[in-house]
């Protein structure tokens, strides 16, 4: 009996100076989760390619007609042709750098005074986009229609450090029946989405 | 008789001299008892397999598991056979997985320091709607059995970050989840055994971020140029007796 208290004291006491509990022991494994998320962005900018007269006739200066490109990307473009007259061709381009970390999708929202299909029955469009990787080459796409060129571009995915160069021509035919001092206009929003979230 | 009271005398001081007494004779047995403690100790030893124990070692290639474009067509991207590199941060040694390339646009991967307890899983431009799962094979290096529960309750914990409150936020609206999975079948309990067959778990764990969350926070989304950070810790008890747990 007094060799059992004096082993229990043993033990106890050895416990106590190593300072050992009874609760079961555990142990933490870390796992540390960091995310950088990416950016989306696009760099646009515009301005006049030419105007001329349909056989390639350079407009005279000071010309008939006006035509103009203002704005930049915060505020939106504004495409302007004033005192147009049949034979009048004018062409602008766009360009859309993808400076994303990611591909992106372009959708366009055409607002229109005049439907897209009737204003490309009135005047001749030619609309021309082309995807340019970083060298700068790509293969550009005619369309002669809005709906066409829109469908087209807004299948398309433009990877990070891609251009989207488009170039839109609009001539007031010399053969068709136009109205003297109509207006003709619309208004393109065109929103960039990543390439995984395009809304249907 | 006076020579035998002396004689008498004399042994009597000779006893007491060397230090015998006349009381009876007892004997002490010192015991001598050391407790010495067991470890519980959990390592990370590599990902993709439960047999990937030199993928933490430089050089040598792995399995991550995969990456997924949620939204897009494309089949998941396959993370496999990627190198470990020895890359040093703050003075530490860390092995490094990272695709490089493999996944486009967004980099994803793997650090695991020399001491192997903690692991860093960084993905690099991450955009909404994505997610990446990665399996983890972790080694009871200890002396005692250990346990994790499945399903497994992590504690969660923000880190820095650019923005602890809206890292927290993006967690209970849902547009960021953390999905934690053991193999098909596993039992309640997973144990790992101190070596031998047996000692290791694997699990996985998957990172999602939505589009958009469950609607409770309004249109919070994950901002761009933003980073986040959060802490998973994953609490292995000693697994004692009558445990209801199954060796994995």
């Amino acid at each position: 009996m007094r060799n059992n208290k004096f082993f229990i004291g043993i033990i106890i006491l050895s416990m106590m100076m190593m300072g050992a509990g009874y609760a079961a022991w555990t142990q933490g494994l870390i796992v540390n989760q960091s995310i950088d998320s990416g950016e989306l962005m696009f760099e646009i900018t515009a301005g006049v390619l030419s105007e001329e007269v349909v056989g390639g006739v350079a407009m005279p200066e000071p010309g008939y007609a006006e035509f103009d490109v203002s704005g930049d990307e915060v505020a939106g473009f504004s495409v302007t042709a004033t005192d147009m007259y049949p034979g009048v061709v004018d062409t602008y381009w766009i360009n859309a750098v993808n400076s994303s970390t990611m591909a992106t999708k372009v959708t366009f929202d055409v607002r229109d005074l005049v439907d897209p299909d009737e204003l490309d029955a009135e005047m001749l469009y030619v609309y021309t986009y082309t995807i340019l990787d970083e060298d700068g080459v790509g293969t550009p796409v005619v369309n002669s229609t809005m709906s066409g060129f829109v469908a087209a571009l807004e299948a398309e995915q433009i990877e990070p450090d891609h251009d989207v160069y488009i170039e839109i021509s609009q001539e007031m035919p010399a053969e068709l029946e136009t109205h003297e001092s109509a207006i003709f206009s619309y208004t393109a929003e065109l929103t960039v989405h990543q390439f995984n979230a395009v809304p249907e | 008789m006076r020579r035998m009271k002396y004689i008498t005398f004399i042994m009597i001081a000779s006893m007491i001299a060397i230090g015998v007494g006349y009381a009876a004779w007892t004997q002490s047995i010192m015991v001598t008892q050391s407790v010495s403690a067991g470890e519980l100790s959990v390592k990370v030893i590599g990902y993709g397999n439960p047999n990937g124990e030199m993928s933490t070692v430089p050089g040598q290639e792995t399995n991550i598991n995969y990456f997924d474009f949620i939204g897009d067509d494309q089949p998941p991207y396959l993370l496999q056979n990627l190198p470990c590199t020895e890359i040093s941060l703050g003075g530490l040694n860390y092995c490094e997985i990272r695709t490089n390339g493999d996944v486009p646009y967004v980099d994803v991967g793997l650090r695991v320091p020399e001491d192997e307890d903690s692991i860093t899983i960084f993905i690099e431009d991450a955009i909404p709607g994505m997610e990446f799962g990665y399996d983890v094979v972790m080694k009871n290096v200890g002396s005692v059995p250990v346990a994790l529960t499945n399903p497994i309750y992590p504690a969660m914990y923000v880190g820095a970050g650019d923005d602890p409150d809206l890292a927290n936020q993006l967690l209970e609206d849902g547009v960021i989840e953390f999905i934690y999975n053991y193999p098909s079948g596993a039992p309640d309990w997973m144990i790992a055994r101190p070596d031998g067959n047996g000692g290791t778990i694997m699990m996985n764990v998957v990172c999602r971020i939505n589009l958009s969350g469950n609607g409770e926070g309004g249109e919070v989304v994950l901002p761009e140029n933003t980073s986040l950070e959060y802490e998973i810790h994953f609490i292995f008890e000693q697994d004692v007796d009558g445990n209801p747990g199954t060796e994995f």
